[in-house]
Order: structure tokens, then sequence, then C-alpha cells
């Protein structure tokens, strides 16, 4: 991987998903290459990255970091194979979500497929809790930080991006209108099967063309 | 009404990208259809990226059987798009969409109220309802979700998004902005009165929670 290519997914996926207002410029991503991780410095933003700004280190190095978000990212790489790239939604909506320590539910379908059963909330500090979380979720809520969203690509990462943010703008915009109900466990993790189900055959068929 | 089934399909294609493009759904979820003639109707299929689907993926499916002809698989909701068109004969398309707004007031089970005149015009009532929950491509949820649309052009889906028609696809579009901003303003009305600031950009909603989570 080059940094060029990084750029143009930043360009490609994410650059709309900011414009749009689901995804901010002060987001972060991780990407893993063999066992090296990609990443931008800290204080880049995504709407204005460019070469100079995407650094890689080795996923053993990267893991003694000084930044927790850092440690967190390749504690969850290295123990989660389909995980290659994270992403952290810091949009207004999913920042304020992180400050509550509020759990998001899956108010609609789509957040139950792509997502999980819930998008937990739990310190930065917590990283065997939230690592075992993506085994069976798409996104956890990093205390103070933002959602932090996982896919096996940047497009997927960006998706599921896109539905945390309007998750958690369903969870405040929600609160003035009244009590929000949302989908049960079973039926979520019924939809949430189905989907990937669907998706990875989906992925099968683009993969052989 | 008998239109060209090869120009259809390239219509239902060309309103996909439409509808990604709007914002009124994100990767491969909502759906469309146009009817054909009184019979039949063009669907997109399932599991397909709006940017990826072809002409070829779109079925054509008999309103009344349900019998669709196509290589690959019609969307999961094709049954409440024939079940639309056959309670409103006049219908000449349907979208399935998960906008924001109508999206919220679909998790909060809500019926919207429509204030404005000519809103309420287009929209043929002065209430939006939300259709009782049901799992997506069920009876129930069609059921549900026809009952709520009634005689008018739109209607909530309990935690799933909105349905909005149009005598053609250019009107259900023109209907899914106008539910989109007819939920927007009730939501807004509701903040104004429990924060009494009429300010919703996402910043002031955001900061009046924060501080109302911070004081329970």
């Amino acid at each position: 991987m080059i940094k060029e290519d990084i750029l143009s997914m930043i360009y490609d996926d994410v650059g709309p998903a900011i414009r749009s207002g689901s995804m901010s410029g002060k987001d972060r991503f991780w990407i893993r290459d063999g066992n090296m991780v990609w990443m931008a410095g800290v204080d880049s933003s995504l709407l204005s990255v460019n070469v100079n700004d995407i650094v890689s280190a080795g996923m053993d190095a990267a893991a003694g970091s000084d930044d927790k978000l850092i440690r967190l990212a390749v504690s969850i790489l290295g123990k989660n194979p389909r995980i290659n790239t994270l992403l952290l939604n810091r949009s207004t909506y999913s920042e304020t979500v992180s400050l509550t320590g509020e759990t998001l539910k899956p108010y609609v379908d789509d957040i139950a497929q792509i997502i999980g059963i819930d998008i937990k909330n739990l310190p930065v500090d917590e990283t065997v809790k939230i690592s075992g979380l993506f085994r069976s979720r798409s996104a956890v809520t990093i205390a103070g930080e933002g959602i932090l969203c996982a896919g096996t690509s940047m497009d997927d990462a960006v998706a599921v991006a896109i539905i945390a943010g309007k998750a958690a703008f369903i969870h405040i915009q929600g609160s003035y209108i009244g009590p929000l109900s949302f989908i049960g466990r079973i039926e979520s993790a019924f939809m949430r099967f189905i989907y990937r189900r669907k998706y990875s055959k989906q992925a099968a068929k683009a993969g052989r063309k | 009404m008998k239109n060209n089934i090869e120009k259809v399909r390239i219509s239902v294609c060309e309103a996909g990208i439409r509808l990604s493009a709007e914002g009124l759904v994100a990767r491969t979820w909502g759906n469309i259809s146009i009817r054909i003639d009184e019979r039949t109707m063009a669907v997109t299929p399932s599991g397909i990226m709006y940017g990826d689907i072809r002409p070829e993926h779109i079925a054509v499916m008999d309103i009344i059987t349900g019998r669709w002809e196509c290589a690959v698989k019609p969307s999961g909701e094709r049954k409440l798009h024939a079940a639309i068109y056959r309670a409103r004969p006049e219908a000449g398309a349907v979208i399935h969409t998960h906008q924001l707004n109508a999206s919220v007031c679909a998790a909060a089970r809500v019926n919207v109220e429509v204030n404005d005149r000519d809103a309420a015009r287009i929209l043929c009532t002065g209430k939006i309802f939300c259709g009782g929950y049901g799992l997506p491509g069920t009876g129930k949820l069609t059921t549900e979700t026809v009952k709520a649309v009634n005689g008018s052009m739109c209607a909530l889906m309990a935690n799933h998004g909105a349905v909005c028609l149009g005598s053609d696809i250019d009107e259900a579009f023109t209907v899914s902005r106008i539910l989109e901003n007819v939920c927007g303003t009730f939501i807004a009305g509701k903040f104004s009165i429990v924060t009494g600031t009429g300010d919703l950009s996402d910043k002031n909603v955001c900061s009046q929670y924060l501080q109302t989570h911070l004081k329970r």
C-alpha cells in the first residue's frame, strides 16, 4: 500500500461523508497493512490531509505509543483479523454521545444490520473489552472521543461511520419528541446475520468479476 | 400508461443514483419501483449498490401475483411496493427511504402534524402516520405501511424509515423532500418547547442535550 492509495480512499470514501455532515474533518483512521498500520497525524484534518500527514508504524511499535487511541486501534486490529480499517467518527452528535456514557440502540434497521445489537460506551483504556465487542459489533463509542467504527475496507468502515453518526443523531434529536423505540436484541441479531450473509455473497460475486 | 420496459428500467437505475446522491439512503438500503402498466412494475434489486445497478438488474414484477422476472433477486420490500400500487391505482412510482429526520420520527413512532398548507396539499394529508412495526419484507410491515399511507402520499415505517409515492418518480422525490422538511419542522417545534430555544443548529442541539444529561 502506498500513501497515494490511502489519500484516494480518503478523498473518494471519507470526503463525501464529511461534506454531508455524517463524519467530521477531526475524524481519525487506522489501516492495517500486513504488520504495519497506517494513520494520519493527530492534528491532521481529513478534509485537507496530504501525503506528508500520513505515517506508518510497525504494529509492535504502535502498541507502545503514548497515544491511547493508537494503542487501542492496534489492539483491535491485532485481535480481530476481519477488521482492516478503523475510523473514529467525531461528528458533533457522535462526540456528544461519547460524553454522556450512554449506549446507543438499533433505532432503525440499518443500525441493526450494519453495526449490531447496540453501540456500547466505554473508556479508551478498556482495551480488552472494546476489542472483544468488535467481534460481534462494528462500532463502539469511546468515552470522550467519538464512535470507533470498523470495516474490512475503508468503504465498509465509512458505511459503518455514517450509520453510527445516524444512530447518535436519532438518539439526541429523538429525545425531544418522545421516548424512542428500538429493535430487540434477537431481531437485531437476526437482521445482522441476514445482512452480512447477503453482503458477503455480493462481495464474493464482485470479487469474481 | 404502458411504458417501454427498457426505458422504465433505465429510469429506475437513474432514480437509484439520485436516491443515494440526495442522501435519502446509504449503501444498498432503500428501494425504488416505477409502474410499467396497470399490472406490472419495475423494482430495484436486493443488495447491490445503487451506483452498480444496471438495467438488467431491474426486475419486472406482476403486481397481483408477485411473480417476477430477472437474473437478480428483487428488493425484499417488493411486496410492499406491489401492495401500494394495488391500493393506489394512480401511483406511478414508490420509493422507500432511510432519510434522517423521518427516521427520527419513525424511531419515536409518532404521527407528524403537517402545519404548512402547501406541504399538506402535496402530501394529501394534514397528518403523516407512522405504521406499526414489522420485520423487513414481512406481510405485517406491508399491511401496516399500506394502512398508514391510506389516501396520502407518504408514511413513516416504525424503526425503518419512510415510504413515498407519486404519479411519477419526480413527484415521489418531491414528496420525500417535503416529508423530510415536515419532520424537521416537527422536531424543531418540540425542541423549541422543551429547551426554550429555536436554534436547531447541530452545535446547539448537542449542547442543550449535554446540559440536560449532565443535570440528571
